[in-house]
């Protein structure tokens, strides 16, 4: 299938904080109770549209545990965006995002966009990280934010489109050089053929609350 | 010699697994330690809420493109697990719970006790993959790289066209060694064959050579894709057509006509080893380089005493098959192993991590393969329309051996492994919110089918 951009996206964050499972909903729109745990790496792909452009997304799911941080840190070269993950139902996992990050800056290319996320909005009951302390620490380092549901849908769509819409706006404001692959943008034939890009992105203030 | 390998085929395979422990951990095991590590495990420490965490995602479902396979723990599954893993963690502290040792020890409960797959972790864990679970990983990351080598150079245009695709081989190897296969899609009577050669040649380049035969049995279909996604789909389901005993033959033997197998003896993979853990300065700085040369010097050592043991059992032959074994290896590292007489026994010395690739070692591995009593194998139709027939996508069934065995915790353990194709089942299962009561369902349809499969038998 021909697409006009490529991106390549990579998920990181503590262990269980549902990574693989925002993963599945993302691709196959279903929802895993139980998920294996993820070793090393793994990958998902889907087509998205933005500005009627179809934009690949090449999704990079990693281990989350501490000690195969080794293993997985190859893959943030090439990666034009992450999604940072934490549960909001376990603190710790809100407490380990700086030294993610830290480790995302080092090791991949200046310009990726990092999306965070507060996944397991399902289980508001047992919420341990507010939405505000999320957004403020988003607003502090530069980073999108949302909060989601891989089980119930809700803001997963939005969470890998929006992260998507940024970079592609970056595209436009010639901030890559969409030549070299090691930014994680790659250019396809649709885009070739159609020749420039149309700069206004559409439906860029669509809601982000909930899942219909 | 000859009937040390006749009686290595006679023994079952719980028998062998039992020996292996035994001999890499240099004697059997302390009387009572294993109990109290159980005893004495926290039950609410950080590694405890991890492998808490850990336990049903073992099971979980097993999802390959095309694929799908629901594992059904019993409770008792799930303790047993539990035990271990904590016992470990108290056991090796430097260590600890590394994820994939959860994989590890829940196909060791397939076959031997609980004490014994406590036991054989600890002998893959510290024997046979020294490092690879350590907490930077160090020696995963090398053999990572040792291995990415060693494919190159046996089917460089197969690994060039998968890295323009963005599927390096690593993509799937590194899941492959961790988990020494159980993250593959390899049929569960395959994965244990891979055990079984793997604790008899007590040695990593074992894994090395299956890694090779299976991407290299598949090189033309491989390459010809031309997208990523799809290159991942068939780096996943590499081996999920192994559960025909000629599929297991057809992979063993891959292995063992691989054109560069002299990489992979104790002394170049040694070299390559050490100059991958040096090369790691320029990308991971010079502490991680340190950390991971020093790593390769503990996991070399214990390579050539698990070279060194083996030869030794070669030449002594076996003393006995009960758990009472003593090794006559010693602790000293790199000793000379010791010469004897015939000069294919020297070159075996010379070679020693292709001492069971040869001719004689494949037509065990080919008896053993024609007559397996511990696993049962059902097509789908032989099972008939109920409770969950053929017409719902049943194709394969592969169930745990009689739970005859008796565990530390006193309870039998079993667990059933379903491979099935976009089954009700599996769909229910998770559908449901309470994944609980799901599990209990799928567990009475598993014992069902137990129950049928028992009447069949």
């Amino acid at each position: 299938m021909s697409y006009a951009y490529l991106f390549k996206y990579i998920i990181i964050g503590d262990t269980g904080v549902g990574k693989s499972c925002l993963l599945l909903q993302f691709t196959d729109k279903r929802f895993q109770q139980v998920h294996d745990l993820t070793i090393g790496v793994e990958f998902g792909a889907r087509m998205i549209t933005i500005d009627n452009k179809q934009i690949k997304l090449q999704i990079w799911d990693t281990a989350g545990q501490e000690s195969f941080r080794s293993i997985t840190r190859s893959y943030y070269r090439g990666a034009a965006g992450a999604l940072l993950v934490y549960d909001i139902t376990r603190r710790e996992t809100f407490n380990h995002l700086t030294s993610w990050l830290d480790d995302a800056r080092q090791h991949s290319n200046s310009n990726m966009t990092i999306m965070l996320i507060g996944n397991k909005t399902d289980l508001e009951h047992r919420r341990a990280v507010s939405f505000e302390e999320g957004q403020q620490f988003a607003n502090e380092h530069g980073l999108i934010f949302l909060e989601t549901s891989a089980k119930t849908a809700a803001n997963v769509e939005e969470a890998f489109i929006n992260t998507a819409r940024r970079i592609y706006e970056k595209i436009q404001q010639g901030v890559f050089d969409v030549s070299n692959e090691s930014f994680g943008i790659k250019v396809g034939m649709a885009a070739q053929q159609t020749g420039s890009v149309n700069v206004s992105i559409q439906g860029q203030q669509r809601s982000s609350s909930g899942c219909c | 010699m000859h009937s040390c390998e006749d009686e290595e085929a006679d023994l079952t395979r719980t028998a062998r697994w039992r020996r292996f422990a035994d001999e890499a951990n240099l004697g059997s095991p302390p009387e009572g330690y294993y109990a109290r590590l159980v005893k004495g495990a926290p039950a609410a420490d950080r590694t405890a809420k991890q492998v808490e965490k850990d336990l049903h995602r073992t099971f979980g479902s097993l999802q390959r493109p095309g694929l799908r396979a629901l594992r059904v723990p019993t409770p008792e599954a799930i303790q047993s697990l539990r035990n271990v893993l904590l016992a470990y963690a108290q056991h090796n502290p430097q260590v600890g719970y590394c994820q994939s040792m959860n994989f590890l020890a829940a196909i060791l409960l397939l076959v031997v006790d609980e004490e014994y797959s406590f036991w054989c972790l600890a002998a893959i864990v510290e024997r046979l993959m020294p490092g690879h679970f350590s907490q930077c990983m160090e020696m995963a990351l090398v053999d990572q790289g040792v291995l990415a080598h060693f494919l190159r150079v046996e089917d460089p245009l197969l690994v060039d066209h998968l890295e323009q695709l963005h599927v390096a081989p690593s993509l799937v190897t590194t899941q492959w060694l961790l988990t020494c296969f159980v993250g593959s899609a390899l049929s569960l009577r395959a994965l244990l064959r891979v055990w079984d050669r793997f604790f008899t040649e007590r040695h990593v380049a074992c894994l090395f050579r299956i890694a090779a035969s299976l991407l290299i049995s598949s090189r033309r279909s491989l390459l010809q894709i031309v997208e990523t996604g799809a290159a991942y789909q068939a780096l996943s389901r590499l081996g999920h057509d192994t559960s025909d005993p000629a599929a297991i033959h057809a992979l063993f033997a891959t292995a063992a006509a691989l054109r560069h197998p002299e990489l992979l003896e104790h002394g170049s993979l040694a070299a390559l080893r050490h100059s991958h853990a040096a090369s790691l300065r320029e990308e991971r700085g010079v502490g991680a380089s340190e950390q991971a040369v020093a790593a390769v010097a503990v996991a070399t050592a214990t390579a050539a005493e698990m070279i060194a043991q083996v030869q030794v059992e070669e030449e002594e032959g076996v003393e006995a098959t009960s758990g009472a074994h003593h090794c006559g290896s010693s602790g000293t590292g790199l000793r000379r192993q010791r010469s004897s007489g015939s000069s294919a026994r020297r070159e075996r010395a010379d070679a020693p991590a292709g001492t069971l690739w040869n001719g004689a070692a494949l037509s065990a591995a080919r008896a053993e393969t024609a007559a397996d009593p511990e696993w049962t194998v059902v097509p789908a139709e032989a099972l008939g329309a109920e409770p969950m027939g053929a017409a719902e996508g049943w194709s394969l069934v592969e169930r745990a051996p009689a739970p005859s065995r008796t565990c530390y915790t006193g309870s039998a353990l079993s667990y059933v492994i379903l491979q099935l194709e976009a089954p009700r089942l599996l769909e229910a299962h998770f559908a449901s919110d309470a994944g609980g009561s799901a599990d209990l369902a799928a567990l009475a349809a598993v014992k069902d089918l137990s129950a049928q499969l028992d009447a069949l038998a």
